[in-house]
């Protein structure tokens, strides 16, 4: 009977254990990147059993009518609201981490709103910001009825309204992952800054900083990639209505509404380019050997 | 140099008791270890005297200054943490000049006490290094540096060495010694490490269960165990403690071990003896030689078990049915079952009540 040698066995296990990860990445992430790839420089209507090859006609119209890329610059308000999510998320896990009184409770509080259904939380919101509804209430009740408007239908304000709620769902995320590596700086480092006189801020700036930079790149790129790629809270909210539309929902959009998937695919590998660009920046800017 | 005293120092985590009625004073100068074995609480008041944690009621002086609620920058105090606790992402020079940064000190006045001390520790071609590309007794140089650039007035050690390996300890434990001299100041130590602590300590404080159990010199400790504790805690291998009775015989005390007497006429009993009365004899093994010098009482006893380690001979022997352990040479001829002679030296022997197990 054939009996492989040791090197042989070794080849079979590493293929066998590696061939149904490779099979379903290759499957339902390359193969389908490749058709987005093919499918954006066709003209394809999404039904037609034909496509035909357009080059980079797709492309071209993305660049001469930037109408099409507006969505882009709803991106920005979550950027930023991601920026403060992060401040605030940071904040919150140096308290927790420190020996504050029942910040286990505080914990539990701040990530709940992660683990509920996206769905709930943004219905949740809807009523919570409709008019005469328990935000304005909350307004009047804390003397800032000045401040009261109608949330999701000013366009000068839904984003925001918007992004408040995306901040408030994801913030326990940011939470989660820098309570986790804060916890991971050995006290005793805190310990020997106090005997040298270090202040509560000169510990984070000179023990906390340096030891947390490559999860704080981590958290930058998953907030950027994230405010590209929003999608469930202003399709839920305001159906992309007062200026709200982002681009997942204005490429959907032209995919499923206008028919167009040539165009939609073209936007899709433009947003990939997007997030292919910022993670190469986030390399550059926070790579192990700076953060070392 | 200035001293370190606790007055009734206590120091509980919820109902445990840490540390209870310490009472303590550190001499100026002075290299003090706090001695005891893992959980004993003298980590606890090492850090109470660092202000890293708060007392439970007591009080902590340094120098004259009630430091007891200071903060630990106001107690100019350094210390050295068993994990060293250096700042991954700094070089050695930023680490050591750390305090002095922080502390807006000028930059060419840094410069220069970083490489007075780094030159002081031998340490000065690694300036540019960061932790991770150091070896464990360059990090524990780095970690003394950071200490001694402040110029405290106490110098606090957290079991410094125990991550070092046997033979790097050995050096480190003389370079500290070294340092000690030079800057003749004081020194607390904290170490479960007894022979870090003979070695190293002008004065030692053993610690049991966070209460004091023996405060002295090195000598002291060693030849005058205040209990039955601190006797088989100091000493390797362990001193043996044979039970017996107390017997007076022409106004001569002795110890009766089965029908063997042991005679006492060369210890000064702390109180008065009592006939009759259940004691431990406590005898060190190097005590009990093959060598007739200073030899004041002869028997034959026959081995249990034995060790040759190559330097000496670890023997157990059978005295009326208790273990005796002795320290002989290395190249004594011996076999299990032989009857070898012993002398046993009486001058050092301890004697402590079976019950309370306190010198008597």
């Amino acid at each position: 009977m054939y009996k492989p040698t040791l090197k042989q066995q070794q080849r079979i296990i590493v293929f066998a254990f590696l061939a149904l990860p490779l099979t379903l990445l290759f499957v339902f992430s390359y193969y389908p990147a490749s058709q987005l790839f093919y499918l954006s420089v066709t003209d394809w209507n999404g039904y037609a059993p034909t496509k035909d090859f357009v080059g980079l006609e797709n492309y071209l119209y993305l660049w001469e009518e930037p109408d099409q890329l507006n969505p882009l610059l709803v991106t920005l308000y979550y950027f930023v609201g991601a920026v403060v999510q992060l401040v605030l998320s940071l904040w919150f896990a140096v308290l927790i981490n420190s020996k504050l009184a029942g910040r286990n409770l505080f914990k539990t509080l701040l990530f709940i709103p992660f683990v509920l259904n996206a769905v709930a939380a943004s219905m949740v919101f809807q009523i919570f910001y409709q008019v005469d509804g328990a935000f304005d209430n909350f307004l009047q009740t804390v003397g800032l009825g000045s401040l009261v408007q109608p949330w999701l239908m000013d366009p000068d304000v839904v984003n925001w309204a918007l992004v408040g709620a995306s901040v408030w769902r994801y913030l326990g995320f940011n939470l989660i992952l820098f309570y986790g590596v804060l916890q991971s700086i050995p006290q005793d480092q805190y310990e020997a800054a106090k005997i040298e006189g270090a202040s509560e801020w000169q510990q984070f700036r000179w023990i906390t900083l340096p030891s947390i930079k490559l999860v704080i790149g981590l958290q930058v790129l998953l907030a950027f990639v994230g405010s590209l790629s929003v999608f469930e809270i202003p399709m839920i909210i305001t159906k992309g209505a007062n200026g709200t539309k982002t681009f997942v929902m204005a490429t959907l959009e032209t995919a499923f509404n206008f028919n167009d998937f040539g165009l939609a695919s073209a936007m899709a590998v433009l947003l990939l380019v997007i997030v292919i660009l910022f993670m190469i920046l986030q390399k550059v800017l926070f790579s192990e050997e700076k953060a070392s | 140099m200035y001293a370190v005293e606790v007055n009734q120092l206590n120091k509980t985590f919820g109902k445990t008791v840490i540390l209870n009625d310490i009472d303590l004073e550190m001499e100026a100068g002075g290299f003090t270890v706090l001695l005891g074995s893992s959980g004993c609480g003298k980590s606890t008041l090492l850090r109470l005297i660092a202000g890293l944690e708060d007392v439970s009621s007591g009080q902590v002086k340094i120098g004259a200054k009630d430091v007891t609620l200071a903060d630990p920058k106001d107690r100019d105090i350094a210390m050295v943490f068993q994990s060293y606790a250096l700042f991954p992402h700094m070089t050695v020079a930023e680490n050591i000049g750390f305090g002095m940064r922080i502390n807006h000190r000028p930059k060419t006045e840094i410069q220069s006490r970083v490489k007075d001390v780094t030159e002081m520790l031998q340490i000065d071609h690694l300036l540019d290094r960061t932790p991770s590309q150091l070896s464990g007794g360059q990090r524990q140089r780095v970690a003394i540096g950071r200490a001694l650039v402040r110029e405290p007035k106490v110098f606090l050690f957290d079991e410094p060495l125990s991550n070092l390996d046997a033979k790097l300890r050995a050096e480190m434990r003389l370079e500290l010694k070294k340092l000690h001299e030079k800057l003749n100041a004081t020194i607390v130590y904290v170490t479960h490490d007894q022979i870090e602590a003979m070695t190293l300590a002008t004065r030692i404080v053993l610690l049991d269960k966070g209460v004091i159990q023996q405060i002295g010199n090195p000598y002291e400790i060693y030849n005058t165990p205040a209990n039955c504790f601190v006797a088989r805690f100091v000493g390797s291998p362990q001193i043996n403690l044979l039970q017996g009775n107390l017997v007076c015989q022409q106004d001569q005390w002795g110890i009766e071990i089965g029908k063997t007497i042991i005679s006492l006429a060369h210890y000064e009993f702390s109180a008065a003896p009592k006939e009759g009365r259940q004691v431990l004899l406590g005898i060190r093994p190097e005590h009990i030689t093959q060598s007739p010098l200073s030899s004041d009482m002869t028997m034959d006893l026959p081995v249990n078990a034995f060790e040759m380690t190559g330097s000496e001979t670890l023997a157990e022997f059978d005295l009326h049915g208790q273990p005796l352990r002795a320290k002989l040479e290395a190249n004594v001829e011996i076999a299990n079952g032989l009857a070898l002679p012993l002398h046993l030296n009486l001058s050092r022997i301890s004697v402590f009540c079976a019950e309370s197990e306190q010198r008597l």
